[in-house]
């Protein structure tokens, strides 16, 4: 099983505690934008 | 108009000749339906990504960003996140079942484990959930039509429905998956020069004054705000997050990379290519925001007119090639719903195997959704955004499948009427108390999959 996604969902869910601001959106993205890097590294012995 | 119609004509006739060069070798279902599980990573990641993306992302999610702020943002990122983690776990599972079992339809996974019963229910479901989707985008077109080249609202719907069956039946998934990979490529950099442009015509070089013009409107950057209530932003994201495993035209395209470095290619290059198109939307409906508060841009109130608001302040050759990729987007997404549900019609629900069975069926399934659209009433728009809710009943047991023995046809039927049944039922206003109807769904489905199948065995 693999823990990475609860702990996406968390992470992506944490806004909900603070106030927003255009802080949120630019976290949202990285954090996305971090994920599908760790999605590459850990598909790469696939091919 | 002229220009509109001599693009129009162009894009009809480039897609035309690479559907029929596609047509090449179509000489069963499995290469008519699933190209022969024989395409490349790249253009199986541009099919996967127009066939989701359909022409909510430049019209729909621009105005709900625009008009309720950033956590748009969040629920369509949410999106991608499930989606990714989804692909890259059950994707090579179910990748590798598809070569070994044969599967050419998303619910033939199903028959080993819940029977054929429960297949040709799915059949059924996926047939009740999209096609008033593929008829609500059809309408969109037709609409974009009725205005730029001034043909009535019903020749619009023939004209789209012509163009949604023509590249299934020339090319069958090949000439899908290769129009689509045409036509997500453009509707991509269409969103890139449109973002740009509206950047460059609102605010020059000035990213402070774009700042400053944002900040006046203080709940679009809030999250949660009166619109982002926790509760609804889980409504939004359950149905979608697990959108990969629950919309059989994204699931079947699983089946169709010819390695598992295709499927790795796809499954990242998809990533991307969402992950950009998204941040574009979203960033696009921020910069008109920020314009309507400095009153360069009108005032919208229904959302869904922001973008073609902002269509009559672009020159026309951006106008034009928004419109297009709108026309794009929705025809891509269409036409890959249709050859989905037409190898479920085909083969699921008539058990037939042949090749003309399959362009039949392509035939059948849009002349119904065409039919739907003509009559534009209002629970075709309500049952296309129901839609992923509707399909969700089935988590439960694609779930089961990977997970667990217990659980055969008695469960696998009555988890599907029951999650199907509620989210139908809320369309006539019956809906659950306190809960968005989609938590409903899931929680339903999930508690009578649990419950029966430990009963079941």
């Amino acid at each position: 099983m693999r823990i990475d996604i609860l702990i996406m969902v968390a992470l992506m869910l944490l806004p909900l505690v603070g106030t927003g601001g255009i802080a949120v959106y630019v976290y949202w993205i990285l954090i996305t934008g971090i994920y599908i890097a760790y999605v590459a590294y850990m598909t790469e012995r696939w091919s | 108009m002229d220009v509109f119609l001599t693009a129009l004509s162009l894009y009809i006739i480039a897609a035309t000749l690479i559907a029929v060069y596609a047509r090449k070798g179509v000489r069963s279902q499995e290469d008519f339906f699933i190209g022969g599980r024989n395409i490349g990573g790249i253009v199986s990641a541009l099919t996967y990504a127009a066939t989701t993306y359909s022409a909510f992302m430049m019209v729909g999610l621009v105005g709900f960003t625009y008009a309720t702020g950033i956590g748009s943002a969040g629920f369509e990122l949410m999106y991608l996140v499930g989606t990714l983690f989804l692909l890259s776990y059950y994707g090579p599972k179910i990748w590798k079942m598809s070569r070994e079992r044969g599967f050419v339809t998303p619910s033939e996974i199903f028959t080993e484990r819940y029977g054929l019963r429960v297949t040709k229910l799915i059949a059924i479901i996926a047939l009740i959930a999209l096609i008033p989707y593929t008829s609500a985008q059809m309408i969109g077109v037709a609409l974009i039509l009725e205005r730029n080249i001034q043909i009535s609202f019903q020749s619009g719907i023939m004209l789209t429905a012509f163009l949604v069956a023509i590249w299934a039946l020339l090319g069958g998934l090949r000439g899908v998956a290769w129009t689509d990979a045409v036509q997500g490529s453009v509707i991509l950099l269409t969103a890139i020069l449109a973002v740009f442009w509206i950047f460059w015509w609102g605010f020059g070089a000035g990213v402070t004054s774009f700042m400053t013009n944002l900040e006046n409107a203080e709940e679009i950057l809030q999250f949660p705000n009166s619109f982002w209530t926790p509760l609804r932003f889980a409504g939004f994201v359950v149905p979608w997050f697990f959108f990969s495993l629950t919309n059989p035209q994204v699931f079947q395209r699983l089946f169709i990379p010819k390695d598992t470095s295709a499927l790795r290619k796809m499954i990242l290059l998809f990533a991307i290519f969402g992950f950009i198109y998204t941040v574009l939307t979203t960033f696009m409906g921020l910069e008109l925001r920020a314009l309507s508060e400095n009153g360069s841009f009108p005032q919208i109130e229904n959302r869904d007119s922001v973008t073609p608001v902002i269509l009559t302040f672009m020159p026309e050759w951006l106008a034009l090639l928004v419109s297009l990729s709108i026309i794009a987007a929705a025809v891509t997404t269409s036409n890959s719903i249709i050859l989905t549900l037409s190898s479920m019609a085909s083969r699921d629900l008539s058990k037939s195997r042949s090749v003309l069975a399959g362009e039949a069926a392509v035939v059948v399934m849009t002349v119904l959704a065409a039919l739907f659209a003509l009559k534009r009433a209002d629970y075709i728009v309500v049952l296309s955004v129901l839609s992923s809710t509707i399909l969700l009943c089935q988590l439960p047991i694609i779930l089961g499948i990977f997970h667990g023995k217990k659980g055969k046809e008695l469960t696998g039927i009555l988890t599907l009427l029951c999650g199907s049944s509620i989210a139908i039922t809320s369309i006539f206003g019956i809906t659950p108390p306190y809960l968005p109807v989609s938590i409903w769904v899931f929680l339903a489905s999930f508690t009578v999959y649990m419950v029966l199948s430990r009963i079941e065995g």
